[in-house]
């Protein structure tokens, strides 16, 4: 509990960049709201650009959490317990960034409540509504329930802190006492909800890639890109855990805590997605090439030969291809190459959704030519501070909560003498 | 605008310019009039000139420059016309073989294309 009560300067010259960079792009939003959306690098051919990508992208991010976290909680894997934590942390901060994306590009904002009030059920933007409000509130109940008995911990165990830390986890810890029947109840909770969680999560981003998928545009209208979508989020959800788990041991020493086996067996977790990722492109892709009508080979040879092909094989090469390959050689199957290959990961994809999202859209549908987009500096911005946000609230939350669960890793600690957390040192972590 | 197979909708990027007259029109949800930053807009066939008794300002400016190529009018009724001449639709469409776009995605829009006559393959051809 350490990073809870002591602070350095370096935490704080931190989120003092990282609030500058989101202030900086607060001001961006600002001129758009001022000028319109011609701020933007988008016009009438191109009409989404990298506010859609990022909105894809974070989401995807989301999934890290949330459905990893269920799907070792329902298979009963004990390695999880450390990181259990810090994946359902990122899925609710990123889904809170990644909602936010829908927002920014729209022209009137302000309207925004018209969606509650006259949205019809039969629109993709409607289901996208639904669907990550429904995994949002989700995965903050998933997220809560088990910091219960840990928040309780620091109301019982944290003495000279803050007036403002005694209020929140009093209120927080909602009486938790740690007896038999409230003990009961929270297993039962957690389990109704890591059972519930994983059908959400897997339509929230099958809804998402239905906003493309519905339409009649080449490149989008495929019917593989409900799963295409879903298996790209948890990619890179695992990959962004691996990173996050990286971080966080390295700058709050938790070396006892998260081992190499933590790295080794999601890395592996990792493989295994970026091979059925490859799987699915492979699919997407040669089923179009193969057809070869003049519509598909009009936007083929533009992701391939064209003026996409950079972005196009910097994703097939550095986000499919070289991550396997570290992962799949002992040799460089180390944290550091690990956390490498999840960056690099993490970049190609959101490269990726960038070939998804823009060639689809400058690709003319009618013999006009093609839609020319750059994105501005109001966009880079906003896209830059979208990340500084995602890490600050990562930040804060790992100053007001432990990043590992103390209850969890003691309880298997308990459960198994050898196991990997030293539990009962919970006080230290 | 990301699903119109057509390209048909355009947006506001900016605030729009705005003609004197534009600003002493009331608002009224039937017309896209006074136009405003951050909204889609679609061609509705200049619905506030029709329901004056006047062709859409596209046909007008076809007709008024002597080409009179656009021609406009009612389904139901069967007929359209350019200002000049006043035509059976359903009889222009099969003689001068017009055609929509992408009829395959079955979407009917209501605009069609009349390719080029043969005075006009004539015309090219000389």
């Amino acid at each position: 509990m350490l990073p809870l009560q002591k602070t350095g300067v370096n935490f704080y010259l931190f989120v003092a960049a990282l609030a500058a960079i989101v202030g900086w792009g607060l001001y961006a939003y600002s001129t758009q709201l001022k000028d319109g959306l011609a701020t933007t690098g988008m016009r009438d051919l191109v009409s989404w650009g990298v506010y859609i990508s990022n909105f894809v992208f974070f989401i995807g991010i989301s999934h890290a959490g949330t459905l990893i976290s269920a799907i070792l909680r329902v298979t009963n894997a004990d390695w999880r317990r450390p990181v259990t934590r810090m994946a359902e942390a990122i899925t609710v901060m990123a889904l809170m960034i990644g909602a936010l994306f829908p927002i920014i590009d729209l022209g009137r904002p302000e309207r925004m409540l018209n969606l509650l009030m006259y949205g019809r059920i039969d629109s993709p933007i409607v289901w996208d509504l639904i669907s990550i409000s429904t995994y949002l509130t989700g995965s903050m109940i998933y997220l809560y329930l088990p910091l219960i008995p840990d928040i309780a911990h620091y109301r019982d165990n944290l003495q000279n802190t803050s007036w403002w830390r005694k209020r929140l986890y009093r209120i927080l810890s909602l009486g938790w006492k740690g007896t038999e029947e409230q003990k009961k109840n929270l297993e039962r909770g957690i389990s109704v909800m890591a059972i519930i969680i994983i059908p959400v999560a897997v339509s929230v981003h099958t809804v998402v890639s239905w906003i493309f998928g519905m339409t009649l545009r080449v490149g989008w209208r495929s019917s593989i890109f409900g799963p295409y979508f879903v298996v790209g989020a948890i990619f890179t959800g695992i990959a962004s855990i691996i990173v996050a788990m990286a971080a966080f041991r390295k700058i709050y020493h938790l070396e006892s805590y998260i081992t190499y086996q933590h790295f080794k067996n999601l890395g592996l977790l990792l493989l295994v997605l970026d091979i059925a990722y490859i799987y699915f492109t492979i699919n997407e892709y040669l089923t179009a090439l193969y057809n070869a009508t003049d519509s598909e080979l009009h936007l083929l040879s533009a992701l391939i030969f064209g003026p996409y092909s950079l972005d196009f094989w910097f994703f097939a090469v550095g986000g499919l291809i070289i991550p396997a390959v570290i992962i799949a050689v002992p040799a460089t199957r180390t944290i550091g190459g690990l956390v490498i290959a999840s960056i690099l990961v993490n970049i190609a994809l959101w490269f990726k959704r960038y070939v998804i999202v823009i060639p689809t859209m400058a690709n003319p549908q009618l013999p006009i030519g093609w839609g020319q987009y750059a994105p501005t500096w109001v966009e880079w911005s906003i896209t830059a501070a979208s990340i500084a946000g995602f890490i600050l609230l990562f930040t804060v939350f790992s100053k007001v909560f432990t990043i590992v669960s103390i209850w969890e890793v003691s309880e298997g600690a308990e459960g198994q003498p050898n196991a990997v957390g030293k539990g009962h040192k919970g006080g230290n972590a | 605008m990301a699903a119109c197979p057509y390209n048909a909708r355009s947006f506001n990027w900016s605030e729009p310019p705005h003609s004197p007259g534009e600003r002493l029109i009331k608002y009224s949800p039937e017309y896209p009039v006074p136009h405003r930053v951050g909204t889609v807009e679609k061609c509705m066939f200049c619905a506030h000139r029709v329901s004056m008794g006047r062709l859409p300002a596209c046909v007008e400016a076809c007709t008024n420059e002597g080409m009179g190529a656009i021609f406009f009018g009612d389904r139901n009724e069967d007929v359209v016309t350019n200002g000049k001449e006043t035509v059976k639709f359903s009889e222009m469409i099969e003689k001068r073989h017009g055609y929509r776009y992408k009829e395959e995605f079955g979407t009917h829009p209501r605009v069609l294309y009349l390719p080029a006559g043969p005075a006009h393959v004539h015309k090219k051809r000389a």
